[in-house]
């Protein structure tokens, strides 16, 4: 059987240059809409079943507006954040702490719990890009008891967790670069993005 | 001492950047990217506008930078840019962007060179740092207007840093570099090298080039 699942919305930074690869992917978009983030206060996100917000937002302006983003999490929705936690606006999620990197094994990812997100990916491919380390994570989010941790570098530090507990909906918190960066990729890491992708979207209670 | 504001964009890695106590103490003050296209920028000597702003919102204060370069203020634009990407030929005086896909891993290639050039070897600039502190990668090159002198270049005549003193009043120094989106990310030491130098030169070094009329001399005005 076959469920219609509503789609993902991405609150867009606006603040590359570059093509957003994830958005010319045409198996990405199909789950997938796009909106400026400053247009956030005057939507209707009923039909999503998550939004995702990257590490270059104006975290001022979602601080700002945090009540949006904790009703829609009140309504077993999703929130997925990539990036650095500025400002208290993610429920559950404490502010990032960099890494003390000393040495390129410091990068080391490794996977914790296992989970549909990370499903056949290589944590080298996550470690590495082309021979060089540190695209993945810099850092950690403190996250609250029970969340469930998918991904840490070699000193431990969570870099990627799950909160089912804090909020009746889902946060999601990587602490590195977006996650749907990772569809062009050429390796197993490559994955990471529709899989993330399909769990937001399963991830919503309604 | 220049007083200097710099735009910030509400992100993480620009508030890491603007706040980290050696870059913040050359900077009078700092002006929220939202608030800018009604902010006061007179009482300022230059403003400093940093790579990856959002493009609706810095498009909004484009009047703010014209103003400050009609009065022969100082605009310092890093790229990557996406503003530049939405409109690549004159969104400033003179600006004509070419994005390039990056290549983040030149230097593992045996024998690689970054295929950037230091040019002007008179320069202020060349005094406070090196080619190599300016090098890791670019997210796209510009084209420099002539009379503009030209600091770093591509091997194919694309431009890194320029400095551009013809096309207004003003000054308008633009960097194909993104320096405080990697030093606030965490991400490629070189990019601390970079500000710990370019920074104080900001402030306080000579910005004027050879393409100039004849200077005054040097140190006396720097104290």
């Amino acid at each position: 059987m076959t469920v219609s699942l509503k789609p993902v919305l991405v609150l867009d930074d606006q603040t590359s240059a570059a093509p957003v690869q994830a958005h010319e992917d045409p198996a990405l978009r199909e789950g997938m809409e796009a909106v400026d983030v400053y247009d956030l206060p005057s939507l209707d996100l009923e039909p999503y079943a998550a939004l995702m917000v990257g590490g270059m937002v104006d975290q001022e302006f979602l601080w700002q507006h945090r009540d949006v983003l904790e009703s829609f999490l009140a309504r077993e929705r999703a929130v997925v954040f990539c990036g650095q936690l500025l400002r208290s606006w993610l429920p559950g999620c404490g502010r990032f702490v960099p890494a003390k990197i000393t040495s390129m094994r410091d990068y080391a990812v490794q996977l914790v719990e296992p989970d549909p997100v990370f499903a056949g990916v290589d944590p080298h491919d996550l470690t590495f890009r082309r021979g060089v380390a540190g695209f993945f994570a810099r850092g950690h989010h403190p996250p609250p008891p029970d969340a469930k941790v998918l991904a840490a570098l070699a000193g431990g530090q969570p870099t990627t967790w799950i909160d089912r507990k804090t909020m009746p909906g889902t946060v999601f918190v990587h602490a590195g670069n977006d996650l749907l960066g990772y569809a062009q990729v050429d390796s197993t890491a490559a994955r990471l993005a529709s899989q993330l992708l399909e769990w937001a979207r399963a991830e919503s209670g309604v | 001492m220049r007083r200097l504001a710099a735009v910030y964009g509400g992100s993480a890695p620009h508030h890491r950047a603007l706040n980290e106590p050696k870059y913040a103490r050359w900077l009078a003050d700092c002006i929220y990217l939202p608030e800018l296209p009604n902010a006061d920028l007179t009482e300022y000597d230059g403003v400093i506008v940093p790579e990856r702003l959002h493009a609706g919102r810095l498009h909004a204060a484009r009047p703010r930078l014209l103003e400050m370069l009609e009065r022969a203020g100082t605009v310092v634009l890093f790229g990557e840019q996406p503003v530049c990407a939405r409109q690549p030929r004159g969104w400033l005086p003179g600006l004509d962007w070419e994005y390039r896909p990056t290549n983040y891993w030149w230097w593992l290639e045996p024998g690689a060179t970054s295929g950037l050039r230091a040019q002007h070897p008179e320069h202020d600039l060349w005094r406070h740092l090196t080619l190599k502190d300016a090098t890791w990668h670019q997210h796209g090159v510009y084209r420099a207007p002539p009379g503009a002198d030209v600091l770093i270049s591509t091997d194919d005549g694309g431009a890194i840093l320029y400095i551009d003193r013809v096309s207004t009043p003003g000054t308008l120094l633009v960097a194909a570099l993104d320096p405080m989106y990697h030093f606030g990310s965490y991400f490629m030491p070189a990019t601390e090298r970079f500000l710990d130098k370019f920074m104080p030169w900001l402030a306080e070094g000579e910005i004027r080039g050879s393409s100039d009329a004849p200077q005054e001399t040097h140190g006396a005005q720097h104290g």
